[in-house]
C-alpha cells in the first residue's frame, strides 16, 4: 500500500483537475481499503503480541476489504444509509476513490506477493511492481498540498462561496419573518 | 401490490454483509494455507530442502549473533544470516530458503526499507485527515447522511 497522505492528495488532485462534486466521498473511498483492509488488522495483531486472545481469522479476514469484490460490497454497504438521491453518487465515488487507491497500489513491488485481485475465484496475484513500497513517501506531503490548493482554488471555493449564499438567504428570510 | 424501495435497504444491507463475512473468512483460511506450509517445514525442514520463502515487509524483533527473528503479523520465523547490519525494530524484505542439512531457515537475499517509518507517521497522519474529511465532509440530514462537498 502506498501512504495514506498520497492517496489523499491523489484524491483531491483528480477531483480539483475533473471540477466533479462528491469530493469527501471521493476521498473516504481513496482511504478505505487501507482503513478497513490493513489498519483494523494491524491493530488486531498488535493485541495479539500485548497477550490479547484475537481470532487469526479476525486479523486476516478484514483484508478483503483490499480487494476488489470486498471493496464493491463495503462501498454498496456504505452507500445505503444516505439520502435516497445522493445514493448512487456517493456509491460511484466512494467505488471510484477505492479503485484509484488499488491502482496506485499496483504500481508496487512486494517481495514474491501481489494482490489476489480475483479473490474469492482464484487466488492468482499480481501487481506491477514498478516502484517500491515506500517510493511515494517523499512525494506524499507536496502532493497533498498541490492536490488540496487545486481542488479549494477550482471546487472548494465555490462551494465554500454557494454555503455563504445558502447561509445569507436563510438569514434574508429570517429577517423579513 | 408496490413494496416501498426503500425497505430493500436492510435485505441489501444483510446481503452485502454476508458477502463479506463469507469472504473474510475464505481469505483468512487461504492465508492461513499459505502460511501454514512454513511452520510444518520447519518442523521437518529435510522435507522442505531449498524451498524458498518470500517475506514481505516483516519486522525484526530480535537478534542473534548469527541470526535473527523476523515478524510477519502472528508468526516468528528465525533466519540464519548477517545481523550486524539489522536493528531490532526495522522493516525488511527477505527470501530465505529451507537449508536441508541444518533444518533451518537460511537468508538468501534482504532488502531494508529505511523509509518504512516515515510512511508508518504518514500512515497516522493520514488517518487523522481521514478523520477530518468524515467530520467535515458528510452530516446527519432528516432523510438520511448527506455531502458538504
Amino acid at each position: 500500500m502506498a501512504d495514506l497522505v498520497t492517496h489523499i492528495g491523489l484524491a483531491f488532485l483528480v477531483k480539483g483537475l475533473t471540477r466533479k462534486p462528491h469530493t469527501a466521498s471521493f476521498v473516504l473511498g481513496n482511504v478505505l481499503p487501507d482503513l478497513g483492509g490493513r489498519a483494523i488488522g494491524m491493530g488486531l495483531t498488535l493485541l495479539v503480541h500485548q497477550g490479547a486472545p484475537v481470532p487469526e481469522d479476525l486479523i486476516f479476514g478484514f483484508g478483503v476489504l483490499h480487494l476488489p469484490l470486498g471493496i464493491l460490497a463495503l462501498c454498496g454497504l456504505l452507500a445505503l444509509p444516505f439520502r435516497r438521491d445522493l445514493r448512487r453518487s456517493v456509491f460511484l465515488n466512494l467505488l471510484g476513490g477505492c479503485f484509484l487507491h488499488l491502482a496506485l497500489d499496483l504500481l508496487q513491488r512486494h517481495t514474491g506477493t501481489g494482490y489476489p485481485l480475483l479473490f474469492p475465484f482464484t487466488t492468482w496475484h499480481w501487481e506491477l511492481g514498478l516502484i517500491g513500497s515506500e517510493a511515494t513517501v517523499p512525494v506524499s506531503v507536496p502532493l497533498l498540498l498541490a492536490g488540496a490548493g487545486l481542488w479549494w482554488r477550482r471546487v472548494g471555493r465555490s462551494v465554500d462561496d454557494q454555503r455563504s449564499d445558502e447561509a445569507g438567504r436563510v438569514l434574508g428570510a429570517d429577517e423579513q419573518g | 401490490m408496490s413494496i416501498d424501495r426503500e425497505l430493500l435497504r436492510w435485505p441489501l444491507a444483510l446481503v452485502l454483509s454476508g458477502w463479506l463475512v463469507f469472504m473474510g473468512q475464505d481469505y483468512a483460511e487461504t492465508i492461513h494455507q499459505r502460511t501454514s506450509w512454513i511452520e510444518d517445514c520447519k518442523e521437518a525442514a529435510r522435507g522442505c530442502a531449498d524451498r524458498k520463502v518470500f517475506l514481505a515487509l516483516v519486522e525484526v524483533v530480535e537478534l542473534r549473533e548469527d541470526a535473527y527473528v523476523a515478524r510477519k503479523a502472528t508468526l516468528d520465523h528465525l533466519i540464519y544470516g548477517d545481523s550486524s547490519e539489522l536493528r531490532p525494530g526495522e522493516t525488511i524484505s527477505v527470501i530465505a530458503r529451507f537449508d536441508p542439512e541444518q533444518g533451518v531457515l537460511v537468508e538468501e537475499w534482504l532488502e531494508h526499507h529505511p523509509w518504512r517509518e516515515a510512511k508508518e507517521a504518514l500512515g497516522f497522519a493520514g488517518l487523522g485527515l481521514s478523520v477530518l474529511v468524515l467530520l467535515v465532509g458528510f452530516r446527519r440530514g432528516p432523510q438520511g447522511l448527506e455531502e458538504r462537498a
